[in-house]
């Protein structure tokens, strides 16, 4: 398991809709590129769940509240959002 | 019974990590022999690009100075402008062009950190981004 702390720098969806990149890190020249998958198949609670740590990240961005993301040691998808 | 499984396991993994390097060692040379010309072109910028392993261990640095580049192995690099790490022969892939690298990305294996501009930059240039991902 890996962890980032910082800010949330940059939140996009990619040109097929499927994942949302987010760029978090201490300034925007130094950010970890991770992402959130954005997945309609598989059961609805993870769907939702997905979306549910999208919006935190997303609220993080906007308020320019420091974030601490986990995800795999060789993977840059997020599993939990932690807002400071 | 139990070691001679026991050694028949530990003989496949050394002879897997073997491979890792071998395929680690194709990506430094790949990587050695495009930075000439992105540097006489002024597509690297000055400082290091960190490449690893999966296992974190095996490493390679592309050093950029004003005068000319140099491929580091090992060691401590200091605070690098992009670090990436993955599956070696997939990276090799991306950079060759052969492989979309957004697609490589969401599909898992692959981690990136540092100056997304610069690896944008260098995407476009090398052909491995279709679009600027910034």
């Amino acid at each position: 398991m890996a962890s980032t702390t910082g800010l949330v720098q940059r939140i996009y969806i990619d040109a097929n809709a499927e994942n949302a990149c987010v760029f978090i890190g201490p300034t925007p020249a130094n950010v970890e590129l991770l992402f959130v998958p954005r997945r309609d198949t598989g059961p609805a609670h993870t769907s939702a769940f997905l979306t549910s740590m999208l919006d935190a990240l997303g609220q993080a961005l906007v308020s320019q509240h420091e974030v601490i993301v986990q995800y795999p040691e060789n993977d840059g998808e997020i599993y939990s959002v932690e807002l400071r | 019974m139990k070691s001679r499984t026991a050694s028949k396991k530990a003989a496949k993994a050394k002879h897997s990590l073997k491979g890792v390097e071998g395929r680690f060692e194709a990506l430094q040379q790949a990587v050695k022999t495009m930075a000439p010309e992105l540097h006489r072109e002024r597509t690297l910028r000055p400082g290091l690009i960190v490449f690893r392993a999966p296992d974190g261990e095996a490493t390679f640095a592309l050093r950029v100075g004003e005068t000319g580049v140099r491929v580091e192995s090992g060691g401590d690099y200091g605070e690098p402008l992009l670090e990436v790490r993955g599956d070696p022969r997939r990276l090799q892939a991306i950079l060759r062009g052969e492989k979309d690298a957004r697609k490589q990305f969401f599909a898992g294996g692959i981690r990136v950190r540092g100056d997304m501009h610069y690896l944008s930059e260098l995407g476009m240039r090398l052909g491995f981004l279709k679009t600027p991902i910034i």
